[in-house]
């Protein structure tokens, strides 16, 4: 183990005896409880950032999109409540969060019409239309797609940028064609490196187009693929439609949305946005001493495991004596969830949580627990996530100027009375 | 009958006349659709249907307090994104916001006179967010 803590016997799964929905009913489910509203109608929803100022909009009328937390109209960023992501491993289509980064996105596509160009450092540079990409060998894959600077907002120091909560995050069953087997239609000349990736969202005048590059070794792992599926309907304009680079273990920034162009490179992409942007500390788990700089950066690149309370929000209120219901979602980031561990004396002993269904290295995995009965007073609630290459989580956060990469230890306050 | 009640019908009427000279005008002359997402065009293969899609964006709710020193920031940075984008920003101090500037205005090519920086920074410092909580 990572930490120490002496493993202890798991905590029950729910047993038929116990009331799911009455146990739900005694959580207090606080600022996290988002109700339904209509479209034209707002609630307010506390992300529980540091500092306060953490008050957002929940808003329907977005276009193929149910209620979300409103981070910014335009360019759209729209968050994930978190009862969009509780219970269930595979978050809908209509409550998967949004984020562009220039104002020009695409709002209408012909599916006739479109293509997608691949060219570069090939031998046939290709126009592929979406027919003609329905006729090829498809792959599925479940697998998170999470923004690099999902729970930006809880760094401390605080840092510029889209203040997001923890629902920059979101997980789908992608359908589409390896791009590998788009490389090799077209034949990857000899020295390529890179493989560049851009879509129709268009940026102002002058400004680099937003592209992002794979090493021409990973764009080529058969796993990278160009989806055009996401939990078995077409993607959401918001999401990319019609077509979208998934890039599996790997943060949301290389997901390139409205994909409609692939370039492969004999050199390595110098453009702003690998160059310069989304870079995070060359150091163990992106972290620097807060204010740092000049320090060696590269690209961000793998995601790391997390775990999170998706019932439960912080400050909630239980019945005293009396067994309470917990369950959230866990990653492992490039290998699978090995396991989730609870703690309730601040990380000295840990209790194994039962886990749902695997889908995959890639994909949430479910843990619930049952905590026996506490007598009154004040707790506090850690879950942790190791994966199956032992690469676990800690409870001081990292820290980096970005705001990338966060992965804490997520707990939860809780007063049994 | 109320003239709410007449209101909705007409416009419930309106909605099926219109529904259905579109459904016309599409059988009769499938070229006159709309060129960009055409309603109705979709590809298909492999069991898979994808079709043409095209939304509209909700108009934009938020806005900066209403104070004369504002002007420049509606001048100078809402152009490009909306105002919750500074609004929902901690307290970053006068440094951040210079370093936010010189990206906007260096990366993103966003047309800011330097010689409004000041005038920006002091509005941008004085923002409700800005101030509380430091």
């Amino acid at each position: 183990m990572a930490e120490p803590g002496r493993d202890r016997p798991a905590w029950g799964a729910p047993g038929p005896a116990w009331d799911r929905r009455r146990a739900l009913g005694l959580i207090g489910l606080g600022g996290a409880g988002v109700v339904t509203v209509p479209a034209w109608s707002q609630a307010l929803v506390k992300l529980g950032l540091p500092g306060g100022n953490d008050a957002r909009p929940t808003v329907g009328g977005y276009p193929g999109k149910g209620d979300m937390i409103l981070q910014r109209a335009r360019a759209p960023l729209l968050e994930t409540p978190m009862d969009a992501l509780d219970g269930q491993v595979f978050t809908p289509n209509d409550r998967f969060f949004v984020r562009w980064h220039y104002s020009d996105i695409p709002t209408s596509v012909d599916v006739r019409s479109f293509g997608l160009t691949i060219g570069g450092a090939v031998r046939t540079r290709l126009n592929i239309s979406l027919a003609q990409l329905l006729t090829m060998p498809r792959v599925e894959i479940a697998a998170i797609n999470q923004c690099s600077g999902n729970s930006r907002g809880f760094f401390l120091p605080r840092v510029p940028g889209a203040q997001w909560g923890n629902g920059a995050i979101g997980n789908a069953r992608w359908v589409g064609v390896s791009l590998r087997h788009l490389l090799d239609l077209a034949g990857v000349a000899p020295g390529a490196v890179a493989v560049r990736a851009g879509g129709l969202d268009r940026p102002p005048p002058g400004a680099a187009p937003f592209e992002k590059s794979l090493a021409i070794d990973h764009a080529r792992d058969g796993e990278v693929m160009v989806a055009f599926q996401m939990n078995g309907a077409q993607l959401p304009l918001l999401n990319g439609f019609p077509l979208r680079l998934i890039v599996p273990g790997w943060y949301s920034t290389y997901w390139v949305k409205a994909l409609d162009r692939i370039e492969v490179l004999d050199a390595p992409d110098a453009g702003y946005w690998m160059d310069k942007a989304y870079r995070i500390p060359d150091t163990p788990g992106a972290n620097v001493v807060p204010g740092a700089k000049d320090f060696p950066t590269v690209p961000i690149n793998r995601m790391v495991p997390r775990a999170f309370f998706t019932n439960i929000a912080d400050g909630a209120k239980v019945v005293a004596r009396s067994p309470f219901y917990i369950r959230g979602l866990a990653m492992g980031g490039t290998s699978s969830v090995a396991r989730v561990d609870l703690s309730m004396d601040h990380g000295r002993s840990w209790h194994a949580a039962p886990l749902g269904p695997d889908y995959g290295k890639y994909a949430f995995r479910l843990w619930e627990a049952t905590v026996p009965a506490q007598p009154p007073g004040q707790y506090s609630i850690l879950v942790r996530c190791t994966n199956a290459a032992g690469q676990t989580q800690v409870r001081q956060p990292n820290w980096n100027p970005g705001g990338f990469m966060r992965n804490a230890i997520e707990s939860v306050a809780v007063t049994a009375a | 009958m109320t003239g709410r009640t007449i209101a909705l019908s007409a416009l419930a009427l309106f909605a099926v006349l219109v529904a259905a000279w579109l459904a016309l005008i599409h059988r009769v002359d499938p070229v006159a659709a709309p060129p960009i997402a055409a309603l109705g065009s979709a590809v298909s293969g492999g069991g898979v249907t994808l079709a043409s899609d095209s939304i509209t964006l909700p108009d934009e709710t938020a806005a900066l307090p209403d104070t004369p020193g504002n002007v420049v920031i509606t001048a100078n940075c809402t152009a490009c994104h909306s105002p919750e984008m500074i609004l929902t920003q901690p307290p970053l101090g006068a440094e951040k916001w210079q370093a936010t500037i010189d990206k906007m205005r260096g990366v993103y090519k966003a047309p800011i006179a330097p010689a409004s920086d000041k005038a920006l920074i002091a509005a941008l410092t004085a923002l409700p967010n800005q101030t509380a909580a430091k």
